[in-house]
């Protein structure tokens, strides 16, 4: 499967393997790009880089590989994205690992700086934003701190790019760093204990395979702690005991199968972590203690201090900008203004990509360019040269792989998602959206989500199918899934929206706040009752504020390229084979006989005239088609006020359409993805068949 | 938990200032996993042990001069306020884990930025926004030197 945001095929053939690790919002993925002059996504947004990115660097002479991984906050986290930076820096095979960091957040970088020496990784730190340290008149010294810790330390300020040259100076000067943690008569005998159990554990192994090769050849530059060059250095710190019993217990065993240990020993860690546990109930908490010392100690010695007043803070260059961005920022999040300019923000989004995107360039394509010169010329050029009717009608039939899926993917969807992404990726890199998630937190609590939900139900909106791509970025398993059965259920994507609207307000607006209540009601039933029966535990809500920054259009204009890439890589192939699918059923007659098995059902229970099947089997294949039946239907006159409310409720509440249900199955697994479809085929006729029955009655009263 | 003594608020995890400071902590430990030693009091109380009387809730103006030496838990300061983190009440270790990773320890100083919609505090130069399920779980020491 082709990463999200995937940089374009990089030809490694490096010799050293160097990872980028760091917490969120540090601006790891600019310095990625400093160092390797590919771009990747860089955003404020946690969780945007939940897969590994690649690239390479020439630092003096040699070939580097360089890996960008996701945001961590701490090793030992159960949340996906930062399991995944945890497999690489233990079994990635990395020869040095920078730390990329808050320069104005001494203490959280030490936090996270202690787990990483810990694992006797050869480390740089780079203590990055250096420009918001001044800004706030935060001084220390950044050559004793170096002298403590023992390793390398650069300063450097990844927007403009200043220090990155000494940084990569650095690269080639790692050490491993000089520091023991104790951790108390409670933990110490054990973490002692473990460290003999898990001595010599290949670094390199079962998790990621990173192609390193030949050996080193750095002249003994980068060997301060011994590094054995060709990145397979067995895990000597006692940072993997510490791991694996400030671990979970139901996350340890992954993380010990990944080890290379004999039954004997795995038994000995594991008898181990229950004496730990049977002693202290939260192992986790004492181990974060005990590094939280070792950090206070550090900063004690080299203690940052306010250098400056405020009116002197003012003349530092960009001082001005922060301290009106810190303003701005606290704004977005009142209890007022935080409304406003998220109503704001909401109504501009939906100018640019609803109007603009979605009205504007889309009849533009679909009508001019593809409807007078595209699919005509591809439909003369293939009854010219194709003479067998059957792919001729595969190609450009009713259901042609070119005049329906290249038209609905190209003409419909691309100008839609690309003035989305641009509204997204200015969103992203202004910082406002973890405000938005902390605004948004307490409406989607109530459906079973986390704030962080508001994302990919924003972007449903737009498209569904794009939608459930990003749930990934959601922290749990149980959320992702909850978001996904949401966005299949009751989030009308922006083609069906726009049909929506036009039906109802043929009608009366109370019809489309009928819908609206209806599917609404829908989202919050099914979420809370998904919350409670599905297995897992929702995580609990903290969401780091970075302060808002003015994005950089480069940045923009470099990220929506990457996002189209993929989109056309990877969801346009998905397009084409719904459409094969739709072709196939048509030319078997299934199409045929799913509408009149469906008949009963749509004249009995909803009260809908026998089209109106028509419509919902094809809004499995395209949902704007299936709306624009409906539609078409109300403009011929065949439905009535209440056929028109149920009408839409169920369009609204269906299954998804062919492309979303392979996104689903692809993201999801076979067995969610069924479940989903069936539970919500009955529910959506079932919410039909209830308004239907209750309008109905209330209309006779 | 609450103090039966003094309604001061208790650190059930063992692991408050308060309770390290006990002479009994370090060589019954065993002892302080049963029993709770109110930090500001002394009293020695059992896990769930009711409190004698009618409770006594604390002052909805946590800042007040008379209240400024108890402990509360993170959820009763005022917008402005800042305090000294001391414990957590009753939290998964998961979410401890997590709030440690964000340099939530004993002894972080916090200040209250925001409580409403989200409640969004700031330790060192990290705006955080937690829940209020946490938010509650957060026992602190408001510090008397700083006036709102």
């Amino acid at each position: 499967m082709a990463n999200f945001l995937e940089t374009p095929q990089i030809h490694v053939t490096a010799t050293k393997t160097l990872a980028l690790v760091g917490q969120p919002n540090v601006g790891k993925s600019l310095i990625f790009f400093r160092l390797t002059g590919h771009y990747v996504s860089c955003s404020n947004y946690p969780g945007t880089t939940v897969e590994l990115y690649r690239g390479a660097a020439q630092i003096r002479g040699q070939s580097w590989q360089v890996l960008d991984t996701p945001g961590v906050v701490d090793l030992a986290s159960s949340a996906e994205a930062e399991q995944v930076t945890r497999d690489l820096v233990l079994f990635g095979g990395a020869d040095v690992v920078l730390q990329v960091a808050d320069a104005k957040n001494l203490e959280r970088t030490l936090l996270l700086f202690i787990q990483l020496a810990e694992l006797g990784v050869p480390m740089v730190l780079d203590l990055n934003l250096a420009d918001e340290r001044r800004a706030r008149g935060l001084d220390y010294s950044v050559a004793e701190l170096s002298q403590e810790l023992g390793v390398p330390v650069v300063e450097t300020v990844a927007t403009t790019g200043e220090g990155v040259e000494a940084l990569r100076e650095a690269v080639l000067e790692a050490r491993v760093p000089r520091l023991k943690v104790d951790y108390g008569p409670q933990l110490e005998p054990a973490v002692l204990a473990m460290e003999e159990l898990v001595q010599g554990q290949a670094r390199a192994g079962h998790g990621i395979e990173i192609q390193t090769t030949s050996s080193c050849h750095c002249s003994g530059h980068c060997g301060g702690g011994g590094v054995s060059g060709n990145g397979r250095g067995p895990i000597t710190g006692r940072g993997l005991p510490a791991l694996l019993l400030a671990l979970s217990p139901e996350h340890a065993p992954g993380l010990l199968g990944k080890l290379d240990l004999s039954p004997e020993e795995r038994k000995g860690v594991q008898r181990l972590s229950a004496e730990v546990r049977a002693k202290t109930p939260r192992p986790s908490y004492e181990i974060a203690l005990a590094r939280q010392k070792v950090a206070a100690r550090i900063l004690t010695k080299n203690p940052p201090r306010r250098t400056e007043d405020r009116a002197s803070k003012a003349r530092v260059s960009g001082s001005r900008s922060s301290h009106w961005g810190e303003r701005l920022g606290r704004w977005t999040v009142h209890p007022l203004w935080g409304t406003l300019i998220l109503l704001g923000v909401l109504y501009g989004m939906y100018q640019f990509v609803g109007n603009l995107g979605a009205q504007v360039l889309v009849d533009w394509l679909e009508k001019t360019v593809f409807g007078l010169y595209v699919n005509p010329a591809l439909i003369a050029l293939t009854e010219r040269y194709l003479p067998i009717l059957f792919l001729r009608d595969l190609l450009v039939g009713e259901y042609g792989v070119l005049t329906m899926a290249l038209t609905y993917s190209l003409a419909l969807i691309l100008p839609i998602i690309t003035t989305f992404f641009l509204a997204f990726g200015f969103l992203e890199d202004s910082g406002y959206f973890p405000r938005l998630t902390v605004m948004a937190h307490r409406v989607f609590r109530g459906m079973g989500l986390s704030g962080q939900a508001v994302l990919p139900m924003i972007l449903g909106l737009g498209c569904d199918t794009m939608a459930t791509m990003t749930t990934r970025a959601l922290e749990t398993r149980k959320e992702r899934t909850i978001a996904t059965l949401l966005l299949a259920l009751g989030v009308p994507c922006s083609a069906q929206l726009a049909v929506l609207l036009a039906m109802s307000a043929a009608v009366s607006p109370w019809v489309l706040i009928g819908v609206l209540g209806s599917v609404g009601l829908q989202l919050i039933i099914v979420g809370r009752l998904a919350a409670h029966l599905l297995p897992g535990e929702a995580a609990a809500f903290v969401m780091e504020l970075p302060p808002l920054r003015w994005p950089q259009w480069r940045n923009i204009a470099a990220k929506t390229r990457l996002r189209l890439v993929w989109y056309v890589t990877e969801v346009v192939p998905l397009f084409v084979l719904g459409t094969l699918v739709l072709f196939v059923l048509d030319k078997i007659g299934f199409l045929m006989a799913v509408k009149s098995g469906a008949r009963p059902v749509v004249e009995g229970l909803l009260g809908l005239p026998a089209e109106a099947a028509t419509a919902f089997v094809m809004g499995f294949f395209r949902r704007d088609y299936g709306a624009a039946g409906l539609y078409q239907l109300q403009q011929a006159g065949g439905l009535d006020a209440v056929q028109v409310l149920v009408s839409m409720v169920v369009i609204t509440l269906f299954v998804p359409c062919i492309a979303n249900f392979l996104v689903i199955l692809k993201e999801r697994g076979w067995r969610t993805a069924t479940a989903i479809v069936a539970f919500i085929v009955p529910y959506a006729v079932l919410v039909g068949a209830v308004v239907n029955a209750l309008v109905r009655a209330l209309l006779r009263g | 938990m609450r103090c039966p003594m003094c309604h001061g608020l208790l650190d059930c995890t063992g692991n408050a200032q308060g309770c390290q400071s006990c002479p009994l902590y370090h060589l019954t430990r065993g002892c302080c996993q049963q029993l709770i030693r109110c930090p500001n009091c002394g009293y020695h109380s059992l896990p769930g042990e009711k409190t004698a009387g009618p409770q006594v809730l604390p002052a909805v103006e946590p800042l007040h001069a008379d209240n400024r030496a108890v402990p509360c838990t993170l959820n009763e300061l005022a917008v402005g306020a800042q305090a000294c983190l001391v414990g957590f009440d009753s939290l998964t270790e998961r979410d401890l884990q997590r709030l440690v990773a964000y340099g939530l320890v004993p002894g972080a100083r916090l200040k209250v930025l925001q409580r409403v919609p989200a409640y969004i505090l700031k330790i060192h130069e990290t705006e955080l926004a937690l829940e209020h399920s946490l938010v509650k779980a957060i026992c602190v020491h408001p510090d008397p030197s700083v006036d709102r």
